[in-house]
């Protein structure tokens, strides 16, 4: 029985078919539709009686079904709310769907059973109209207060000639400029307790801590953190919304910029959704190569993170030597992909080109060249003792704290929890290559500081072993989704000609259907869940990244310490403000 | 009469040399950082870059002098300038060389200590009359910080006070003759230094200013001129200490008869200010508690007991 | 009139000047800077008596540290007039009661001293730290040392007083 088979039988005995439907999927995801009463009695069995228990909420998004192509398919719905678990003892996902019917339908909130669906069901209400009743503190998250409309729904206009010329009335002006009015209680903030007034401080949108525009307010007692409230959206450039109107194609470089500092490994992330739902079975060499560059990323991003981080503590030197070194990753990228920071280097089915010539000794080089420089940057940052003074024993959560706000990657790690998705749910064939996963034990600062440190020596272990088992062969898939399609495939026929054709002119056809990647990011897992109705572009793409629960938890672990601490916090946490808004 | 003259050339020659430090520093500090994280530095206007000086001076003067519509205007103005001549006055009892000291005050250590903690004020009320939540954070640790260093500073100095007898700087560096104070007074000097790093608040002690969390802190408002006081003042503070520190500990002006006196003094000081430089290229920042409780906890009780086994040896050696 | 009687006039003038202005100040801050004017003014009186040390203890105590501090606590307390509460009559009646008593005193003092026969036409050095110190520790040791308990019990009065405050 398949780990899939095994848990429909469990949710069937305890709940029985006319709760649950069962749906196949591209990905091989368990997928059920859950009756829409249902979904909380279902999410709480899974999550605390069932003996192999989903603790982690991992994502939760919606659809605007109604204009699709393939509209007739099981169960009639205008929108449907998906929800994506993770179980750690059976190392499996599962996704339910509830079907909403209506213009602007609603569903029951989450945000008790797991508080991490706070910002994901605002999310969805942001973008979709769809209401969760019983929610907390239900308000737009990524768009502005006065936004008109809900984007991701399809009425919503996707361009800007779409919407008519904009016009700044002076209502309109007022309206705005009453908006930016800083009101602490609708951010569910207090003014005063019994005994004292509290100070309000707007860290961001424009802050040298911040690292991007995102704006946190502080509530203070004195330099005390009463709470905080994150305010995020400043970023946010629709990438979701872009996906319906590129093809599946030109979407790759868009996916670039989503982790900014993660170049290629979005590509890998977004790729890996599609070719699973063509059905395409890679080359050898395109994995290792596609290996390859992501972990020089994923050096390259943790070198950004460590440098920033010593800098946000006061230590301004390590982030110009860090700076240096990330200078030598992107000669190597220059020299293979031709760009640096947001290469747009993997294809459908392949990569862009093979690799040049020299290459390995490039590679080679800074190999020999850069575990000095970490041990040089391990005695300069990890052992002074103001940066342990600074970070250890700060912004503590424990594991089941991380889980039960979606914590990922390690940040997950640092709390004493071995999981890897490139160990546990390998993918582009990772299980070919050996390595460890660095953990540490209290989840404070100074233990994510310790993880990222050690990933970069992990990392650069796999790069070595990539140099050295670098498969011969073709660095594009035969399939005949691959794009740009093979010349050597066409020129036979009329039909090879048509095919080639309309692949270069339209894109690839993607076959209908769902599916999810889940890597390992350098900021933790990354998802994309792509929806095909049988057409050139996506029906609908659905990017999770992980900084997005990541800074949901920030008022949590914050409460409590000081103004500086939170910088401390904030730069242990390694996000980057278009990974959280998209 | 030509004494008279002779004493207003050393003043005005005094003051001349230290502005001009003041601005020097600016390219010091920026070329040094440079050359210890793996940069250039500003190495385009001039030879080596010098005149970045007269390029960031200009700068300053012909930046809009803004003050704030929401200040208090009179305290507004009046800040900077308590730094610069609070700075300033304290080098009036420095002896730079035998021949070159403004006043030989009887109670010149204890000046210095007062000027010193008059600075404070151009922190509080430079953040306070800014009326900026950031800069009132600055200005509030900027206020504790240097009020509790003050007291580690003053105690710190009194062993030196101990072993010349004298408040008088030009009397400590002449009973340096044999052997300097660093030598009897290696705790004294150490903490005397933290503290003086603390009175600068230069890194690692930048806590009220603390770029990445308050932004500028105190500063946050200022512009144009008005901003280029703290910064003269800052540098200034930074001459200053290390200038103290080799008056009480290095000797002063001592030194072998092959440079002059002046020569061996700005010899030691500069050493004093590119380590100033130094630190602030290599460490991080505590936290706020941190620092009051390191003081408070460490460097108090460390200082008392310098100031009491100080003592003790010194009863002892005089016993009849 | 000597420079030294100038001097004294005009320091005088505007220690008196700026106290008063202490008073009538309504910006709790600017009182305090007035404050601060004047311990200058009488750091500079101390200094005409040739009482340097004590004129420079002055500053560094008062005008240094402890004003710092008064402005530390009005900056935290974030005065204005709308918060600043209401005298009540009592307090009014207990406040002239206090400032006569003081006033009083002052003037009891100021009456039974000899302007002749002043310490410092006696021996003019005697502001100095060497002398100061001597009379200090010889003369004066044991209310010298009386005084240092007294700052020490009220320090760990004022330790157990913000104890209490937190837990």
């Amino acid at each position: 029985m398949t780990p899939t088979e095994k848990l429909a039988t469990e949710l069937m005995l305890k709940f029985g078919d006319s709760v649950l439907t069962q749906q196949q999927t591209a990905d091989e995801v368990a997928t059920f539709w859950v009756a829409k009463t249902h979904i909380l009695p279902v999410l709480a069995y899974l999550k605390k009686e069932s003996p192999e228990p989903f603790p982690l909420l991992y994502d939760l998004f919606a659809l605007d079904e109604r204009s699709r192509s393939d509209h007739k398919t099981y169960p009639s719905k205008d929108f449907t709310v998906v929800y994506h678990l993770l179980s750690f003892k059976r190392n499996q996902f599962i996704r339910l769907k509830i079907a909403l019917k209506g213009e602007y339908p609603s569903a029951q909130t989450l945000t008790h059973l797991w508080p991490s669906a706070s910002w994901y069901e605002r999310e969805v209400y942001d973008m979709f109209g769809i209401r969760f009743e019983g929610h907390p503190h239900l308000q737009r998250i990524l768009m502005p207060l006065t936004w008109q409309g809900h984007p991701l729904r399809k009425e919503h206009p996707a361009r800007a000639t779409e919407m008519g010329p904009f016009k700044l009335w002076d209502e309109k002006v007022d309206t705005e400029q009453d908006a930016l009015q800083f009101k602490p209680e609708q951010w569910g903030l207090q003014r005063h307790s019994d005994d004292a007034d509290f100070m309000f401080l707007n860290i961001g949108p424009q802050h040298p801590g911040t690292h991007g525009v995102l704006r946190i307010i502080l509530q203070l007692d004195g330099e005390d953190i009463i709470d905080a409230v994150p305010d995020i959206g400043f970023h946010h450039r629709g990438a979701e919304k872009m996906g319906e109107r590129q093809s599946w194609h030109t979407y790759i470089p868009y996916t670039d910029r989503i982790d900014y500092l993660g170049g290629v490994m979005n590509n890998l992330a977004y790729l890996l959704a599609v070719e699973k739902l063509a059905g395409i079975e890679v080359p050898d060499r395109v994995k290792v190569i596609r290996v390859m560059m992501c972990e020089f990323f994923r050096i390259a991003s943790h070198l950004v993170w460590y440098g920033t981080f010593a800098q946000d503590l006061g230590q301004l030197s390590p982030v110009f030597y860090m700076f240096t070194d990330r200078e030598k990753i992107f000669d190597i990228v220059e020299a293979i992909t031709g760009g640096r920071m947001h290469p747009n280097w993997f294809r459908i089915g392949g990569v862009a080109q093979d690799l040049p010539n020299g290459w390995d000794k490039m590679v080679a080089e800074f190999i020999a060249y850069f575990p000095k420089r970490l041990k040089e940057y391990h005695n300069m940052v990890m052992r002074n003792s103001i940066f342990k003074a600074r970070t250890v024993g700060i912004g503590i959560y424990t594991l089941e704290e991380a889980i039960e706000w979606g914590v990922t990657g390690p940040g997950l790690r640092a709390c004493g929890l071995e999981w890897d998705m490139r160990k546990k749910q390998p993918y582009s064939g990772y299980e070919n290559f050996e390595f460890d996963i660095p953990i540490a034990q209290n989840g404070d600062c100074y233990d994510r500081a310790v993880v990222r440190e050690q990933e970069m020596i992990q990392s650069l272990r796999i790069i070595e072993q990539c140099l050295k088992h670098m498969p011969e062969g073709p660095y594009k898939s035969d399939n005949s989704h691959a794009t740009p399609p093979l010349k050597k495939n066409t020129m036979q026929d009329i039909e090879t000609l048509i095919n080639h054709f309309l692949n270069v002119s339209w894109g690839p056809v993607i076959p209908k259907g769902e599916a999810m990647s889940c890597i390992e990011a350098t900021k933790g897992w990354n998802s994309y869940y792509m929806v095909s109705d049988g057409n050139t572009s996506p029906y609908r793409s659905r990017i999770r990244t992980p900084s997005f629960p990541h800074m949901q938890m920030l008022p949590y672990i914050s409460k409590g310490y000081t103004v500086a601490d939170l910088l401390s916090i904030l730069g242990s946490m390694d996000y980057v403000l278009a990974d959280i808004d998209r | 009469m030509s004494e008279t003259l002779n004493y207003w050339l050393v003043i005005v020659g005094i003051l001349f040399v230290l502005l001009n430090i003041a601005a020097f520093l600016i390219w010091v500090e920026r070329r040094m950082l440079a050359l210890w994280q793996d940069r250039l530095g500003p190495n385009r206007a001039g030879p080596f870059g010098l005149l970045i000086i007269l390029a960031d001076t200009l700068k300053l003067f012909f930046k809009e002098d803004w003050i704030p519509p929401f200040a208090d205007r009179h305290v507004f103005v009046i800040a900077p300038a308590v730094i610069v001549i609070s700075v300033l006055l304290s080098f009036a009892i420095i002896p730079f060389a035998p021949a070159i000291q403004i006043v030989d005050l009887n109670i010149g250590l204890l000046f210095f200590l007062g000027m010193s903690s008059l600075g404070v004020y151009s922190i509080v009320l430079g953040g306070w009359a800014s009326n900026n939540k950031y800069s009132l954070l600055g200005a509030l640790r900027g206020a504790s910080q240097m009020i509790s260093y003050e007291v580690f500073m003053g105690l710190s100095l009194m062993g030196v006070v101990m072993l010349s007898g004298s408040f008088s700087l030009r009397t400590i560096v002449e009973a340096q003759k044999d052997y300097w104070f660093v030598l009897l007074q290696p705790v004294g000097f150490v903490i005397f230094f933290i503290a003086g790093i603390a009175e600068t608040h230069r890194l690692p002690f930048d806590i009220p200013e603390a770029e990445s969390e308050l932004v500028a802190g105190f500063h946050s408002e200022y512009s144009g001129m008005k901003f280029g006081m703290f910064f003269i003042g800052e540098y200034l503070g930074i001459t200053l200490i290390s200038s103290i520190t080799v008056a009480l500990f290095f000797g002063g002006w001592l030194g072998p008869a092959f440079l002059p006196p002046l020569a061996w003094f700005a010899i030691k000081t500069a050493g004093f200010i590119l380590f100033f430089i130094l630190l602030r290229a290599s460490l991080p920042r505590p936290r706020y508690d941190q620092l009051m409780e390191y003081g408070w906890k460490i460097l108090l009780p460390l200082t008392l007991l310098n100031l009491l086994v100080t003592g003790g040896i010194i009863l002892f050696l005089n016993q009849p | 009139m000597t420079i030294t009687q100038s001097l004294f006039y005009f320091l005088a003038f505007v220690a008196i000047f700026s106290s008063l202005l202490v008073v009538t100040a309504k910006n709790p801050i600017h009182s305090v800077l007035y404050l601060i004017l004047t311990f200058f003014t009488l750091t500079g009186e101390y200094i005409l008596l040739n009482a340097q040390f004590i004129g420079i203890v002055n500053i560094i105590v008062y005008a240094g540290a402890i004003m710092v501090l008064f402005l530390f606590v009005i900056m935290l307390l974030n005065l204005n007039v709308e918060s600043e509460p209401q005298k009540t009559n009592l307090m009014k009646f207990i406040g002239i009661i206090t400032g006569g008593i003081g006033l009083v005193v002052l003037t009891a003092a100021l009456k039974s001293t000899d302007p002749s026969n002043t310490v410092v036409i006696q021996e003019v050095d005697m502001g100095l730290v060497k002398n100061l110190g001597q009379v200090l520790f010889k003369e004066f040791l044991l209310p010298f040392e009386i005084v240092s308990i007294l700052f020490l019990s009220a320090m760990v009065g004022a330790v157990l007083l913000a104890r209490k405050e937190t837990k």
